[in-house]
């Protein structure tokens, strides 16, 4: 668990603070995503996890215990880092750079070669192929991975991720977020995202943490901050197309009618008239439940369970609908 | 020409124990005086990245040390630490330090900011990030003033005659006061050979102590 309490950062000469009163708190096991334009401060909070940065006032909380009161070198062993600047060592080989913390911790070469193996096969790298060599034999999505590799070392339970796909090409982008989420519902860890990426947040957080100008202005699930963006500020940074984000966001299921216990999908007829002609699968966005109703020029689409048999329906009235309620 | 050399030949195999001192005497100014450098100017181009405000102040003296004639600052030392071994190794030293200093000054300031702030964040202390990430990085470019100044302290340190320091500026200034190039190229040709030869000691032992993972990408 992370949590700020009051958190404020004033640096000398600067009037504003570059944070101020900020308290919110990412449970156990929980990716927070802080988002908000640059200068906004989501950097300065999370360098205040590891103590990069010391607050001026109020306290940060890892596991209950106040960071200041931790050996600053020991708390960072424990509390994987990956930044944007992916931040390798050049001279180092890539099983070298994996088992930094590892070393720093003093274990014995034989587990940390057994870890280095391990940790390159869980971000997609062949460790034969890729232990010897060299950071700059790396492409920039490789580097990153090895760079994430190297944060989850020493199996630390909380992360930080400064910004650690923005320097990547948009395909290289989503690969890794991919396996990040992959890699996160296997392990669970307590996660502290920085992003200016809209469509990142929304795809990696369980909590979104919007910021402006030090402080927060919301905190709350994709779906409610999306559906209910607190003011205008909120409203206007998550833009016109803060529907379709939660289009993405929402399955099928959540609002599809079931079909009835045995039935064989009579489809309901104040509802469907016609048999649908095009199904959706129960798991997919509801976005793409609306494109495809756009596409074939129907109201009415069958649902499939992943077996491919019928589930039941779902109208443009049934999106409609959770729309607005939001 | 061949003359002086067959001259030259005859007179370092008639004196050849005061040749064997001579080399032996020059190596040892040369060896000490580059040893403190190194050790100082590396301290010092350390020390001087973590405190970058004085760096403009300190980088000026020595570009301004590296201006004075060596044979000055012999001369300048002299009425401080009288005459011998130690004010030549001394003034040598001095003579070293600027071009270590300065590269790995530089070179740590050139470091990626990416690495030092990931090594910090990882939890290395103050000393291993000097010691595992900053000095293996910059290790080319510190080799490359090493060489810089083993060449300078090699030739230099044949001024140590003047001020009674010994070495093979000896021969040097008895050919020239006595008009004697046999004599002079006895002093010389070891120091000009010498001179090549630490430059190329230094670079080997920089490649080898070089990563893999930096070739290519800086160094010598």
């Amino acid at each position: 668990m992370i949590a700020f309490e009051h958190v404020e950062k004033r640096y000398p000469g600067q009037t504003q603070p570059a944070v101020q009163d900020v308290s919110f708190t990412v449970p156990e096991g929980r990716t927070c995503v802080l988002v908000g334009p640059s200068g906004c401060g989501k950097t300065t909070l999370l360098k205040m996890v590891n103590r990069l940065i010391e607050p001026t006032a109020g306290v940060v909380r890892v596991a209950g215990r106040n960071v200041v009161e931790a050996d600053p070198v020991q708390l960072r062993r424990h509390v994987g880092y990956v930044i944007q600047q992916i931040g390798l060592f050049p001279h180092m080989t890539i099983a070298e750079n994996v088992a930094t913390v590892p070393r720093l911790l003093g274990w014995s070469s034989a587990r940390i070669a057994r870890r280095v193996d391990e940790l390159l096969a869980l971000v997609g790298m062949d460790p034969a192929v890729y232990r010897d060599r060299y950071p700059r034999q790396l492409s920039g999505g490789q580097a990153q991975r090895v760079g994430v590799a190297r944060a989850l070392a020493a199996d630390p339970p909380i992360m930080l991720l400064d910004e650690p796909f923005g320097a990547l090409d948009p395909i290289t982008r989503e690969h890794l977020q991919a396996e990040f989420l992959k890699i996160q519902q296997r392990l669970r860890k307590t996660v502290l995202f920085v992003t200016h990426d809209l469509a990142e947040a929304f795809r990696m957080g369980d909590l979104i943490c919007i910021l402006n100008e030090g402080r927060v202005l919301q905190v709350g699930t994709p779906d409610e901050v999306l559906a209910r963006p607190a003011g205008a500020f909120v409203a206007a940074f998550l833009g016109a197309t803060r529907a379709l984000r939660r289009l993405d966001l929402l399955r099928v299921d959540a609002v599809m009618r079931q079909a009835g216990a045995g039935a064989d999908l009579p489809a309901p007829q104040a509802a469907a008239p016609r048999p649908p002609r095009a199904a959706v699968a129960r798991t997919a966005p509801l976005s793409e439940a609306l494109a495809l109703m756009l596409a074939e020029d129907v109201t009415t689409l069958a649902v499939t369970d992943d077996g491919g048999a019928a589930a039941g329906i779902v109208t443009l009235d049934d999106i409609r609908r959770v729309m607005r309620t939001g | 020409m061949l003359d002086t050399l067959v001259g030259a030949w005859a007179y370092a195999v008639a004196h050849s124990e005061r040749v064997w001192r001579g080399i032996a005497t020059h190596a040892h100014l040369s060896g000490t005086a580059l040893a403190m450098a190194t050790v100082l100017a590396v301290t010092g181009g350390v020390l001087l990245s973590r405190w970058r405000r004085a760096a403009p102040a300190v980088l000026a003296l020595a570009g301004l040390g590296r201006a004075i004639p060596h044979l000055a600052i012999l001369a300048a030392l002299l009425p401080l630490l009288g005459i011998g071994t130690r004010p030549a190794v001394v003034a040598l030293t001095l003579i070293a330090i600027p071009p270590v200093l300065v590269n790995t000054y530089t070179g740590i300031t050139g470091v990626d900011p990416g690495a030092v702030d990931a090594a910090r964040g990882m939890g290395m202390g103050p000393w291993r990030l000097v010691w595992r990430v900053e000095l293996p990085l910059v290790l080319p470019v510190v080799f490359a003033g090493l060489r810089t100044a083993a060449v300078n302290v090699v030739a230099s340190a044949t001024l140590a005659t003047f001020i009674g320091g010994g070495g093979l500026g000896d021969f040097i200034q008895a050919g020239l006061a006595m008009n004697d190039v046999a004599q002079i190229l006895v002093g010389a040709v070891p120091v000009a050979v010498g001179a090549v030869l630490v430059d190329a000691c230094f670079g080997g032992i920089a490649r080898r102590l070089t990563s893999p993972g930096l070739r290519g990408v800086s160094g010598p």
